[in-house]
C-alpha cells in the first residue's frame, strides 16, 4: 500500500514538474501568439528572464533583444473580457477612468508568486484614488491558482492566448500599467523594475 | 545610416561566424573561457558580455547537438 502511494506521489510530482516547465516563447509568443510551449532554453537580459521554445529562438533573441522588447506605451490598451475562476466576466472597460495594473502571472513563476502580496498591498493602498490591480493568470491549473490567490481581494482572471498575444506578453511576470485614458502607460518586468513601477503608478494616479 | 556605419557593419563578423571551440583569441567571463575566430568578435563580446556569453553558449550547444549555426549568405550591399 505504502509503495503504491509512493509511486503515485512520484508520478504526480513528475507530471507537475513537466507541466511547470512550460512558458510563452519570447520570440514565437508575441510573433505568432503560440501560447504555452515546453521550455527548451532560457536567457537573462537586463535583469529579466526569458523562456524559449528552441535554442534557435534563444539565439535569435540574444542577437538583437531590442527587436523583441515591446514598446507600445501611449497606445490604447487592447480591450478584453475574461472570466474569473468563478466564471464572472471582467472587462477592461469595467475600469474606465481608473488606473489599472494588469499582472500577467502564473503559479509556476516564482517571482510572480513573490509579487502577489505586494500587488495586494498596492491595490489596497491606492484603491480610494481609483486604482485597481487585475491579475491575469496564464496558468491553466485552476486549483493551483485558486490556492495561490485565496487571500487576494483584487480580481483574478484567466488569460486566453488572444489576450497575451494582444498584450505581447513575452516573459513572466509582465505588468502593464493602463492609465485613466485607457492607454498603456508603462510596462514592467522583473523585480528590478519595482521602484520605477511605484513611481509610474503615482504619476498615473496624479493625472 | 552613414557610409562609415555601413562599412563597420559589413566588416563585423556575425556571432555565428565568431563562435568556435578553440582559438588563440579568448576571454574569460563568469569563470568560463570563450574562444573567438576573429579579433572583432572578442571586442563585440566585451561590450555586452552577459548577453554574448549566453548567445555563444547557445550557439556552442547547437553545434554540439548538430544543428547548423552557419550564417545565411549576406545580401550584397552593391546592387548586381
Amino acid at each position: 500500500m505504502l509503495r503504491t502511494v509512493t509511486v503515485l506521489l512520484l508520478v504526480v510530482f513528475a507530471l507537475a514538474a513537466l507541466a511547470a516547465d512550460q512558458a510563452i516563447c519570447a520570440v514565437c509568443g508575441p510573433r505568432e501568439g503560440s501560447g504555452f510551449e515546453p521550455v527548451k532554453a532560457r536567457a537573462t537580459y537586463q535583469g529579466k528572464e526569458y523562456a524559449f521554445c528552441s535554442l534557435k529562438c534563444k539565439v535569435e533573441f540574444l542577437k538583437d533583444p531590442q527587436a523583441f522588447l515591446v514598446t507600445d506605451e501611449g497606445k490604447p490598451a487592447p480591450a478584453f473580457t475574461l472570466k474569473t475562476l468563478e466564471g464572472r466576466a471582467v472587462s477592461l472597460a469595467d475600469y474606465r477612468g481608473k488606473v489599472v495594473l494588469l499582472d500577467f502571472w502564473g503559479t509556476f513563476c516564482p517571482p510572480c508568486m513573490a509579487a502577489l502580496p505586494e500587488l495586494q498591498a498596492l491595490h489596497d493602498k491606492h484603491a480610494q484614488r481609483g486604482f485597481v490591480v487585475v491579475g491575469v493568470t496564464v496558468d491553466d491549473r485552476p486549483a493551483l491558482v485558486k490556492k495561490a490567490t485565496a487571500k487576494l481581494t483584487y480580481p483574478i482572471v484567466q488569460a486566453t492566448p488572444q489576450v497575451w498575444s494582444a498584450y505581447k506578453v513575452n516573459a513572466l511576470p509582465s505588468l502593464v500599467l493602463v492609465g485613466r485614458d485607457g492607454k498603456i502607460a508603462k510596462r514592467f518586468g522583473g523585480e528590478a523594475d519595482r521602484a520605477a513601477m511605484h513611481a509610474a503608478i503615482e504619476k498615473a494616479l496624479a493625472r | 545610416m552613414t557610409l562609415a556605419a555601413l562599412l563597420l557593419l559589413a566588416t563585423l563578423h556575425s556571432p555565428e561566424e565568431c563562435v568556435t571551440a578553440k582559438s588563440e583569441i579568448t576571454t574569460t567571463y563568469g569563470g568560463k573561457t570563450y574562444a573567438f575566430r576573429f579579433a572583432d568578435c572578442r571586442e563585440e563580446f566585451l561590450k555586452e558580455p552577459e548577453r554574448f556569453a549566453q548567445l555563444y553558449d547557445a550557439l556552442l550547444e547547437m553545434q554540439a547537438e548538430g544543428i547548423a549555426v552557419t550564417k545565411p549568405p549576406a545580401e550584397s550591399l552593391v546592387p548586381s
